[in-house]
């Protein structure tokens, strides 16, 4: 009963939000709409298509074409349905982590029982019980439902909304052992954003966990399935565009090239905007491994065992740093974060973590509007905003995964941080 | 199992970063750069080069043939640019009697001409002819005509000094400019010739001109034998109300006009500026030789030029020339025309052989001192001789190729120094196809292929210029090398630091050794 | 007795030696005063050349012109260099409108295979020609009209010449004597003799606007138009505010600083107009009186010209007007279209530009909008709305090119149809774009010029209407020269935005603390994954190295 309340006042939230008078003030905001998600963008691609002007030839729109094919449909067809198609999107999203949230706990009791015999005796009272799980469910829940992030989001009406839910339902599949459903979603996420690319690694493995059998026979079906999907996604956007590919370069392209310096919660935009134009390749290059390559093999090899855990630091690391996010990824990865509240009582910067968080939403669009509208300030003002929500966010992760391996540790060896009878304490060597 | 696989994620990071990044960088920031051939460029030799030149001596008997020949050789020994092809025969039976009987030198030329071919570029007929009255005859064919033996002297100095033109050629490939390089047309592609009648006072004066007509019949004709060497365009226009104060004073004397208005000889060069506003000459693409006809106002006329000693030139017409801009002809009404109708009808034919022997110098073609002896036929069209062309394509052709090496070796020297330049494709094809043309230039040169040569040694010097002035050269002249490293340093170097030293690690545990020392109570 | 003589010989003169050349030069000025109180003067120097010369071979036609012009296969072009803005409304409309800074289109023969190239080439010569900076005319801001501009010369039947058609602005560029000397330079009179002589720099430029121009275009003479000649005409074009000069009774004198010195020697003819229709409501008198007064019913208007026949025999003119009794200020009428376009929005954000279009008829005028947004302004084309709602039924055709950043600028013509006595508003949105910290001009907060809108308009009647009709040459083909319509091509007034700029002196600080940022995560992450976590005793020695790692390392307790 509680949880259908919850869903009511989150959809009635969102709902009145996107009707308010001033919607088209937070559907323009930068924090909330990027040159890829905005509205507004979308309205002129599905406009331009529509007068028989195709929308890749300008650079405006970047979404895909399956996109432009929806959105044109609903919006010539059923334009009222919209906002509450919208609202109906989000709740789905935040039901679909509920569930996924709920697999994910029962996959934690049973590897938690798996290592049951190396858990030494005095750490067992940090085992986590069934209440405790449940609880994490809830509070999944409830805070993709009403963390502001979210609600923004949504009542930005951008296509991140489309996004979580892509994502979300990918989880869910994978979590259910599910593999058509994970990889043709995580396809579709992919071919929105390019990078939940990254998420094929631990939805391989939480497959191959979950369907037990050959472990390298499930990888490499998981793998096969993606990339057919990916594949015929891209083709039947270039059918729709009459044939032509040249739509890749205004959406992959544009992800990846970074061409529209306009500003957002993100390391690339004034970096580019400042950066000498010999070099600018170089960086590109570098900033888009450090997003795409860099990470996924290490985190993998330390964190196969926990694939959940995985998935979750992924998806963050991934908002950070990639070239146009928005606060609806934020609030996505938040929204897991319940998962692991056993790891908060070994996490030693939530206090600034989170201080800094509130700091920066409040601070952000304060010194942008000195910036932009009185003209008081000047962009290096947002530029530290942004620079310090970064850094909070991955104090926020660093912290997390810290806590993981101290936890692990502590399961393992007790919670005595003596040798030998001295002091001693723990250090990463 | 869990130490391979943090090795393992080691290993990931190396693998990114350092195989990945190491070439990406490399590859991103490399400044763009064809390789040149520096080695060829750096061997050009312009002293080097020689032009083989074919020269038959056709004698009565072969002692004067050899004679001769052998003198011309020993002349020619120590020419370093031109080395001559001697060949000697006797003359044939048929065309000594001929040659004999032939009343004019004309006639005589027409029957060496039809033996042997005239026409052909870079050769020269020696040819004896008893009755001369001179020793030597020469006219606009590639054939010199001498009496006897006791003339070889004069045949050598006329074939130094006026055939072949020894000091000019050479000069055409020294460092500093001689006077015949001073005076005459950088090369080029090909000219613009324009004529521009300046009309200083229309109202006063009506001048009846069809300056159009007389540039194609006069020049035209003239820039058409030279078409082997170059495409001229021709063209004219009008400046009207150009008006230029020469500062001239009024002198009384004995003409038909009872004055006549001094103009100094170094108030003329002001003139030239005053043109320049208004020939447009930067509109052309190629370099444009300008060719000025100043019609005087009657109220001014007869202007006429005083040298620098305050000395009356007094020739019938008056002009003066500026070398690598052009010449300008003061073209002044006679008194009857200015009393009656004040319609002005320039003489055509005076006015543009003024240009035209204007114009022979400003292309390159050098009249020589006379040689006592030696009888040189008067010029009676504007067709310039034969030998003259010849010469003309040698001394082109060594200072285009001198000049082509010698930018290539400049802007070689300028690209290998500063490391930052970019070189892009069409730079690297246009100084490649330069090297090309000059090495083939030179060696046609040798074989004495004159017009070919000719024809190559402007391709070099075309491509060579191409790539000189190229703009995209400067791109990126003035990034310094330590600023770089301000760029990468940030982001590379707290990266890298934990990487490399988590080498020493992986290297270690590659071998099989333990990675922490343990302790040994 | 002499100069008659002298005069009798010019013009037999003439009759002879113009058709040996065949060059012909006129030289015209038209003054028209303007209510309320300003003063319009245009002048106009026509050389029409015979094409059977070649192009090489040029009598009063300036060479410099005729060369560029057979170089680049160019069929007509038009060069304005402008500054000031035409008050429409007020004034009525110019002979010749022109955007604000320098605008240059020109159409292409239809041989020419790559016109982009041969545009890029016009552009740099007539930019050395002119001394203007026409060289920064590129890719990116060269619109191809598709309704808007059309030949006004000879073209051959069945031609596509729109797609050889190009059409560049610049709105920030300057006109000042430095373009004014050069123009000078292509007339066979340069500014010795002739009405070019009034054109005196220091006076001209003190104007509320002065625009100069060189159009070249291509004119039939015979009836079936086999043959053609090319028409070199070269326009200045000035207003004068009676404030300024101190006194609504102008004279040559206190207009350009001088008289005439009669007219140019080469020209065949040379005639000032003065327009005096408002003669009968605010009588005045001229000085010296005129040769001639005619009428010119035109198009629904009537229009009294005073016309003076100029001789070149060297003697001074002073034109004046002396007012017979104190006159009020007219009345400004206004036209029977004008315009009006401004920018809306606060904050450098996002914004939109209105443009305003007033009918003033009874009946409906068929307009063709241009509007040319550059490729750092996007605008949204699902945001145009005429007179507030979106697909509005005075639209009857539509084309939009949707621009890419650096590469082309936006492109909108709208053809519309305007309802009589009424204003039609078209609104569109825009939203400012971040650019690249070198992509700022030296000087950032000066702001942005957003070009003007151009509209043709076929105006059903000839009030205020001065230009001449396209088969005309000077100004006497205006005279009672009624037609079914008289088009026009208006420029409205251009704008200006302000970008937000970046901090231009950070490059390297933003370097550094964006990567110290990554770097932030790059370090615990690979400790994560790469080490382990180990009990140490506390107090064992360390070495001096590893006190140094422990400075940047975290202890874990």
């Amino acid at each position: 009963m509680g949880v259908v309340i919850k869903y009511l006042v989150a959809g009635l939230v969102r709902y009145w939000l996107i009707h308010l008078d001033y919607w088209q003030t937070i559907a323009n905001r930068v924090e909330i709409a990027t040159p890829l998600n905005s509205w507004k963008r979308l309205m002129e691609g599905v406009y331009l298509y529509d007068h028989n002007i195709n929308p890749y030839e300008g650079d405006s729109f970047h979404e895909s074409p399956i996109m432009l094919i929806f959105f044109h449909f609903l919006l010539t067809k059923a334009p009222i349905i919209l906002p509450i198609l919208f609202t109906i999107l989000d709740l789905l999203t935040a039901h679909l982590l509920y569930k996924t949230s709920k697999a994910f706990t029962r996959i934690f009791k049973e590897s938690q029982e798996a290592v049951l015999p190396e858990v030494a005796e005095e750490s067992k009272t940090m085992l986590l019980s069934d209440t405790q799980l449940k609880e994490a469910s809830e509070y999944v829940l409830s805070v993709y439902l009403f963390n502001p992030y979210s609600v923004l989001n949504c009542a930005g009406m951008t296509t991140t909304v489309i996004q979580n839910l892509l994502l979300a339902t990918a989880l869910w599949g994978a979590s259910s052992g599910k593999r058509i459903i994970a990889c043709v979603f995580i396809a579709l996420a992919t071919h929105q954003a390019l990078y939940p690319l990254l998420l094929i690694v631990p939805i391989a493995i939480l497959l191959a966990d979950i369907n037990k059998g050959c472990n390298k026979c499930s990888y490499i079906r998981t793998l096969l399935v993606f990339v057919l999907s990916w594949g015929f996604l891209i083709y039947l956007s270039a059918y729709i565009m009459d044939g032509s590919y040249n739509y890749v370069y205004n959406t992959y392209g544009f992800i990846l090239t970074v061409p529209d310096l306009k500003p957002n919660i993100g390391l690339f935009w004034y970096f580019f905007t400042e950066m000498f134009e010999h070099f600018r390749l170089l960086f590109v290059c570098a900033f888009q491994i450090n997003a795409l390559a860099l990470y996924i093999v290490p985190l993998t090899l330390r964190f196969r065992k926990e694939p959940v855990l995985l998935a979750t630091v992924l998806i963050a690391l991934s908002t950070i740093f990639r070239s146009y996010p928005c606060i609806g990824d934020v609030g996505f990865y938040l929204a897991l974060l319940p998962l692991w509240k056993h790891l908060f009582t070994f996490m030693q910067q939530k206090f600034i973590v989170g201080c800094a968080f509130i700091i920066t939403s409040v601070l952000g669009p304060t010194v942008w509007h000195l910036w932009i509208y009185s003209g008081s300030a000047n962009a290096n003002f947002f530029f530290g905003v942004t620079l310090s929500f970064a850094t909070a966010q991955i104090f926020l992760i660093t912290d997390l995964l810290f806590a993981y391996i101290k936890r692990e540790f502590t399961l393992k060896h007790g919670s005595s941080r003596q040798v030998d009878g001295k002091p001693a304490k723990l250090v990463l060597r | 199992m869990i130490e391979y696989n943090r090795m393992l994620a080691s290993a990931s990071f190396v693998g990114v970063l350092i195989i990945i990044g190491l070439p990406l960088w490399w590859k991103t920031t490399e400044v763009y750069r064809v390789s040149l051939p520096y080695d060829k460029i750096n061997s050009f030799d312009s002293l080097s080069h020689t032009i083989t030149a074919e020269l038959t001596v056709l004698a009565n008997d072969d002692t004067t043939a050899s004679e001769i020949a052998n003198l011309i050789e020993k002349a020619f020994q120590d020419s370093t640019i031109i080395k001559l092809r001697i060949h000697k025969s006797i003359l044939s039976h048929s065309l000594h009697t001929t040659l004999d009987s032939v009343a004019d030198e004309h006639e005589a030329v027409e029957e060496v001409a039809s033996h042997f071919d005239l026409s052909r570029h870079n050769s020269f007929y020696v040819v004896q002819r008893k009755p001369l009255f001179q020793d030597v005859w020469l006219a606009g064919e590639r054939v010199m005509f001498f009496r006897d033996s006791k003339a070889s002297s004069t045949i050598v100095e006329a074939l130094k000094g006026i055939i072949y033109q020894l000091s000019v050629v050479e000069g055409a490939s020294s460092e500093s400019a001689d006077i015949a390089r001073q005076i005459r047309f950088p090369p080029g592609a090909g000219y613009h010739v324009v004529l521009s009648v300046v009309h200083p006072r229309p109202d006063a004066l009506k001048v009846d001109l069809d300056a159009g007509n007389a540039i194609e019949d006069y020049i035209g004709s003239f820039v058409d034998e030279l078409s082997v060497l170059y495409n001229f365009t021709l063209k004219s226009q009008w400046l009207h109300l150009l008006n230029f104060d020469f500062q001239s004073t009024e002198i009384k004397d004995e003409s038909e006009w009872g004055h006549h208005f001094a103009v100094r000889q170094d108030r003329l060069h002001l003139l030239l500026t005053k043109l320049e506003e208004r020939t447009a000459t930067h509109v052309s693409e190629l370099p444009t030789i300008n060719l000025a006809l100043y019609a005087v106002p009657c109220d001014k006329a007869p202007l006429v030029i005083y040298d620098e000693y305050d000395q009356k030139i007094s020739s019938p017409v008056q002009a003066f020339m500026s070398p690598k801009w052009g010449g300008v002809v003061l073209a002044n009404p006679s008194p009857k025309e200015c009393a009656a109708d004040q319609i002005f009808r320039p003489d055509v034919r005076v006015i543009m052989g003024t240009f035209i022997s204007q114009l022979r110098k400003l292309l390159g073609i050098t009249d020589a001192e006379p040689i006592k002896g030696l009888y040189l036929e008067p010029l009676r069209s504007v067709k310039p001789r034969q030998w003259e062309i010849d010469n003309l394509l040698r001394i082109k052709t060594t200072e285009q190729l001198t000049s082509a090496e010698r930018t290539l070796q400049s802007l070689a020297q300028l690209l290998g120094e500063i490391s930052n330049i970019v070189i892009n494709d069409e730079v690297g094809a246009s100084i490649n196809s330069a090297v090309e043309s000059i090495q083939r230039a030179s060696d046609l040169m040798r074989e004495g292929q004159l017009v070919n040569a000719y024809k190559t040694s402007q391709n070099a010097f075309l491509d060579a210029e191409t790539a000189f002035m190229e703009p995209s050269l400067l791109a990126l002249l003035y990034f310094p090398d330590d600023q770089k490293y301000a760029i990468y340093i940030p982001l590379f170097l707290p990266i890298m630091f934990p990487v490399v030293l988590s080498l020493k690690n992986l290297l270690l545990w590659f071998r099989g050794k333990p990675i922490h020392k343990e302790k040994t109570d | 007795m002499e100069s008659v003589r002298r005069l009798l010989l010019y013009n037999i003169f003439f009759i002879v030696f113009s058709c040996i050349h065949c060059d012909v030069f006129k030289e015209e000025l038209f003054i028209k005063s303007l209510p309320p109180s300003h003063l319009y003067t245009h002048f106009q120097f026509v050389t029409l050349v015979n094409s059977d010369t070649s192009s090489f071979h040029s009598h009063l036609a300036p060479r410099s012109l005729v060369e560029v012009i057979s170089r680049f296969h160019v069929e007509e072009l038009h060069l304005t260099l402008t500054e000031g803005q035409w008050r429409h409304n007020q004034w009525g409309y110019p002979v010749l409108d022109a955007a604000p800074g320098a605008e240059l289109y020109a159409w292409f023969s239809a041989d020419v295979v790559d016109v982009d190239i041969q545009w890029k080439k016009l552009t740099s010569t007539l930019s050395g020609l002119f001394c203007a900076s026409l060289n920064f005319i590129e890719n990116f801001n060269t619109v191809i009209p598709q309704m808007t501009l059309w030949p006004t010369g000879a073209v051959k039947a069945g031609q596509n010449v729109t797609s050889h058609l190009r059409y560049a602005s610049l709105p920030r560029e300057i006109v000042c004597t430095e373009n004014l000397t050069p123009w000078k330079k292509l007339l066979p009179c340069e500014s010795s003799k002739g009405f070019s002589a009034l054109l005196n720099s220091r006076m001209i430029h003190n104007t509320n606007y002065h625009s100069v121009g060189v159009h070249v275009r291509k004119n039939c003479i015979s009836n079936d138009c086999s043959e053609n000649n090319l028409e070199i005409k070269q326009t200045v074009g000035l207003v004068y505010d009676y404030d300024i000069l101190t006194s609504s009774e102008w004279s040559f004198r206190k207009l350009y600083g001088q008289g005439l010195p009669g007219a140019c020697p080469l020209s065949s003819d040379s005639k000032i107009y003065v327009d005096v229709t408002s003669n009968d409501t605010q009588p005045f008198t001229l000085i010296p009186p005129p040769h001639s007064v005619v009428l010119s019913q035109r198009g629904g208007s009537d229009v009294k010209l005073a016309i003076y026949d100029v001789k070149p025999d060297g003697q001074m003119i002073n034109i004046g007007i002396k007012h017979n009794r104190n006159s009020d200020l007219p009345v400004p009428i206004p036209p029977p279209l004008y315009f009006n376009r401004y920018v809306l929005g606060y904050g450098k954000e996002f914004g939109g530009i209105v443009t305003e279009l007033t009918n003033n008829c009874w009946t409906s005028i068929n307009v063709v909008v241009l509007e040319n947004a550059p490729w750092w302004l996007p605008i949204q084309l699902s945001t145009l709305r005429i007179n507030g709602e979106a697909e509005s039924s005075l639209i009857i055709s539509q084309y939009y090119s949707p621009g890419r950043s650096r590469q082309k600028p936006y492109h909108l013509e709208l053809l519309m149809k305007l309802p009589p006595r009424s204003t039609t508003t078209i609104t569109i949105d825009f939203e400012f774009v971040f650019l690249k910290w070198q992509e700022y001009p030296p000087d950032a907060n000066h702001g942005f010029y957003i070009g003007s809108a151009l509209i043709l308009a076929n105006l059903p009647t000839a009030k205020n209407y001065t230009s001449l009709p396209n088969t005309g040459t000077t100004f006497d083909s205006m005279l009672n020269a009624s037609k079914l319509w008289y088009p026009i091509v208006f420029r409205t007034n251009g704008a200006m935005v302000s970008l937000p700029t970046p901090d231009f002196s950070m490059p390297y600080n933003v370097i550094c603390l964006a990567c110290t940022v990554v770097a932030l995560a790059f370090g615990p992450l690979h400790n994560i994954c790469t080490k382990e976590l180990v009990l140490k005793p506390v107090g064992t020695p360390v070495s001096l190295l590893q006190k140094v790692f422990n400075l940047f390392k975290r202890k874990r307790d």
